[in-house]
């Protein structure tokens, strides 16, 4: 017997895993200040916060719904639904409607999400599915397939606030993910939603009312999801029911996958999330910046999420 | 004797605990030897290093004179060496002979499935260890224990030389486990060595030839069987003296304490026929029966976990609703279920957040349940209950099986409840634990909490209820109170004959 004190490979390996997220993160903006022109400047961060304050709001509702073991596909139509319907009615009557509107929208989705996955336990890929057509069918229908623009300039001009240089929507999302870090974090909320995505029978058995908290889960998440549609409507000073919102469930999926929040439920990982749409961002701007074409940014972040979720995987094995 | 097993000098450290201090173990060919030890003494974790599961951190295995150093489950079982886990990893809706073959039929030439052979051998491999299962019928329409065969008979059929069993018997009833024992029986015949864990020392006395101490990751020795009585095994488990407490229960008369709970007519197709259980105020009382009798059904149906056909809920003599668990919390009862893995821990939680979970209403403040709170709270019953785990912060899961168990009953013990349902609460509890449970099941009494008792072992019926259903097909087939409550008298009235 040489020695008694002992390393554990493995915890130390599964610590290491769990900061993956960060270590990508440090990596890829180290890269990008040492090779990409213009990108160590003040003004990168303003851009990328305007292109990213809608995934990472989304993302963080996304997050909760796949802590619980669930799934919502609709998310990216939503964007379309309810910006669409907040557009047309800021139109027709004032501002104030029209947000009331957009948030109103995502409540009632989220809740008919909810329903039928916790209540009903259907599928909630299925139920999220089926929504996912409903909204985009309602947004064409309402907008007769074209364009509308929202005519009201108070509201546009939200959009080009700042305070101390940094743009508003830097605020707004740094607003949710502070907001959600309590929630997950500090709240008997935070712990339902572990729980029940960890162990459902055990949480039940533990008098937690399950389906409540998947209800709750998904109109969270679809309310994230239209502010998000306010703070995209605003930019675009309009909606576009073809284009709007589009692709945006899978950036928050792909977000919340590299963040370490574990797949099939169990604990949320806020910042693991945020850092997983900055790596997201930082990737489409590198290739941006370096005049490289759109389809090889996708193959990059897949070959990325694929990489993110074997270490997820062999994460779980070795535990 | 030439050993077919030496283990020598294992060590293993998880980040912060040291599990295994250097233990040795030798078994000898066509030996059944007995792994005993305290709650999180480090047995699973021996023999989770022997099967591959875990790697050692020290120390050599030598298996029929190779040293060997599996990594993966898989290559264990190449060399000779098969687990029988406690979940068996059988698949359901196969039949018998497929599951005992499964990744390897025998195939005809050109590749496809020789079904004849494989039933035919099969069958045979059962004859020879005297089962009588029919090798065409569908894995889920067998019992527990039948499943427990098939499981071993794969490993006879992968030609194994080492079969290893992790309290194998703590969810079979008496019957169930008698059939497993002449099994084992017949595997010595076989000369296959078997090591067996398990807390029941009357088990390990009847089949086994040699038995390995282990306390805190230490090894005491290993000793052959009749040089040793069960008090001196237990003594040198627990590292103490240690005295068998007889019948707890002091005689008490409830006749005139008033019904807390009372459960009516319940009736829950196919599980439960008519059940009625009234339970009184600090009354102990036991619910006895075969596995398959509906007890745990009963209790899940009172705890609102499962809602019956019929049947209604009393509590102090007025209906009350009861539709989900949660109605149940708030009524101030409280359940622990017999299947930790599956109904009982949150595997990545705290043991801390796990303690608290049936408390997140019950002890929050506009929905933050501080951790300050939590602290005390959790180290409390950590202390109370002898809870091994470095800190209140650990993962449940790296929490050896008793201790989860132990952290489970904490967690519902802070929900201060008036009545209590254990199913099957000393399961996989060593025998200094299982005192301390039975000792504080007494104070709850005291208390005026009411506690409904159900195990299969009659011995902690007898010795701790104040009263005794026993029920039969979904049914209460017998109640026994006072002088008339004895092992033979609950025997009986589960046979059927009164
Ligand atoms: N994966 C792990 N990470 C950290 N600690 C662990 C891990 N697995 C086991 N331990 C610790 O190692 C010790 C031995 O655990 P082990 O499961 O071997 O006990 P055991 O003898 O099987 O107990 P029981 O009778 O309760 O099943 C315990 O203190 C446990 O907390
Ligand atoms: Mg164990």
């Amino acid at each position: 017997m040489k020695n008694t004190h002992h390393f554990c490979g493995k915890q130390t390996i599964s610590f290491v895993l769990d900061q993956i997220p960060y270590i990508v993160l440090f990596a890829l903006i180290l890269w990008n200040c040492l090779f990409t022109k213009n990108f160590f400047n003040i003004a990168t961060l303003w851009n990328a916060s305007f292109q990213c304050a809608s995934t990472v709001i989304v993302s963080m509702g996304m997050m909760l719904v796949i802590a619980t073991g669930g799934i919502d596909i609709s998310a990216g139509a939503l964007i379309a639904c309810a910006g669409m319907l907040a557009t047309l009615t800021m139109r027709q009557s004032s501002c104030i409607l029209g947000v009331l509107a957009g948030l109103g929208t995502g409540l009632a989705g989220g809740f008919i999400n909810g329903i039928f996955a916790g209540r009903f336990k259907v599928q909630p890929m299925i139920v999220t599915l089926s929504m996912m057509y409903i909204f985009k069918g309602a947004a064409r229908l309402a907008s007769g397939g074209s364009n509308v623009s929202t005519n009201t300039p108070v509201f546009n001009d939200l959009t080009y606030i700042r305070i101390g240089g940094a743009p508003i929507q830097l605020f707004l999302f740094l607003a949710v993910v502070a907001i959600m870090g309590f929630l997950v974090n500090k709240t008997t909320f935070g712990q339902r939603v572990f729980a029940v995505g960890d162990n459902a029978r055990a949480s039940e058995m533990a008098g937690i009312r399950s389906w409540l908290v998947i209800l709750a889960v998904y109109m969270i998440a679809a309310f994230l999801t239209s502010f998000a549609a306010l703070v995209e409507i605003s930019m675009a000073t309009g909606a576009d029911p073809n284009n709007l919102g589009t692709g945006m469930e899978l950036d928050a999926i792909a977000a919340v996958a590299l963040g370490g929040t574990p797949m099939n439920g169990g604990r949320p990982r806020v910042m693991g999330t945020l850092a997983g749409v900055f790596i997201l961002q930082i990737i489409t701007i590198m290739i941006n910046m370096n005049n490289v074409p759109y389809a090889y940014s996708l193959a990059i972040t897949a070959a990325i999420l694929v990489a993110a979720l074997l270490l997820q995987r062999v994460k779980d094995r070795i535990a | 004797m030439e050993y077919i097993l030496e283990m020598k000098q294992i060590q293993k450290s998880f980040s912060g605990v040291h599990a295994l201090k250097g233990v040795d173990l030798c078994v000898c060919p066509g030996e059944t030897h007995a792994l005993v030890g305290e709650n999180g003494a480090g047995k699973s974790t021996l023999i989770k290093i022997l099967t591959g599961v875990y790697s050692k951190s020290g120390g050599s295995i030598l298996f029929d004179g190779k040293e060997i150093s599996p990594k993966t489950p898989n290559e264990a079982q190449m060399l000779g060496i098969s687990p029988i886990y406690q979940e068996l990893n059988l698949i359901p809706d196969l039949t018998v002979a497929e599951n005992v073959f499964l990744g390897h039929a025998p195939k005809k030439r050109g590749g496809l499935i020789d079904w004849n052979r494989m039933f035919t051998e099969t069958e045979s491999i059962m004859e020879s260890l005297g089962i009588d299962v029919d090798v065409h019928a569908q894995i889920h329409t067998l019992g527990t224990a039948v499943q427990h065969m098939v499981a071993i008979v794969r490993a006879i059929q992968l030609e194994c030389k080492l079969i290893v069993m992790d309290e194998p018997t703590s969810s079979l009833d008496k019957k169930e486990v008698d059939s497993l024992m002449k099994m084992i029986r017949e595997l010595k015949k076989k000369k296959i060595a078997v090591i067996f864990i398990s807390h029941r020392l009357d088990e390990i006395f009847e089949i086994c030839e040699r038995v390995t101490i282990l306390k805190d990751g230490e090894g005491v020795g290993t000793f052959a069987i009749q040089d040793l009585t069960q008090h001196e095994m237990v003594c040198k488990m627990l590292g103490r003296d240690f005295s068998k407490r007889e019948r707890i229960r002091t005689e008490r008369n409830f006749d005139d304490v008033e019904y807390l709970f009372e459960l009516e007519h319940a009736v829950w197709f196919p599980k439960i026929g008519d059940m009625t259980i009234r339970i009184r105020k600090g009354e102990i009382l036991g619910l006895a029966g075969l596995l398959g009798a509906g007890r745990t059904e009963s209790a899940k149906v009172m705890f609102g976990y499962a809602r019956p056909e019929k049947g209604i809920l009393k509590k102090e003599g007025n209906i009350v609703k009861i539709r989900t668990t949660r109605d149940a919390v708030r009524l101030h009862m409280a359940m622990c279920p017999e299947d930790r893995r599956a109904e009982g821990i949150v595997p990545d939680m705290s043991v801390r957040d796990n303690m608290m979970l049936a408390s997140l209403s019950g002890k929050s403040r506009f929905g933050i349940l501080s951790e300050k709170v939590k602290r005390q709270i959790s180290e409390e019953y950590i202390d109370k209950f002898s809870i091994k785990t470095p800190s209140s912060k650990q993962l449940i899961k790296n929490l050896s099986g008793g201790n989860q168990q132990k952290v489970i009953l904490a967690r519902w013990l802070a929900t201060n409840p008036q009545l209590i349902i254990l199913d099957e609460p000393t399961r996989g509890i060593d025998i200094g634990a299982k005192g301390a449970i039975e000792e504080l099941i007494q104070e709850f009494s005291n208390q005026g909490i009411s506690v409904l008792y159900i195990s299969s072992e009659l011995d902690e019926l007898v010795n701790n209820c104040d009263r005794v259903l026993v029920m039969r097909d979904g049914r209460q087939a017998g109640e026994l109170t006072g002088t008339e409550l004895s092992r033979d008298a609950i025997l009986t009235a589960i046979a059927g004959a009164m």
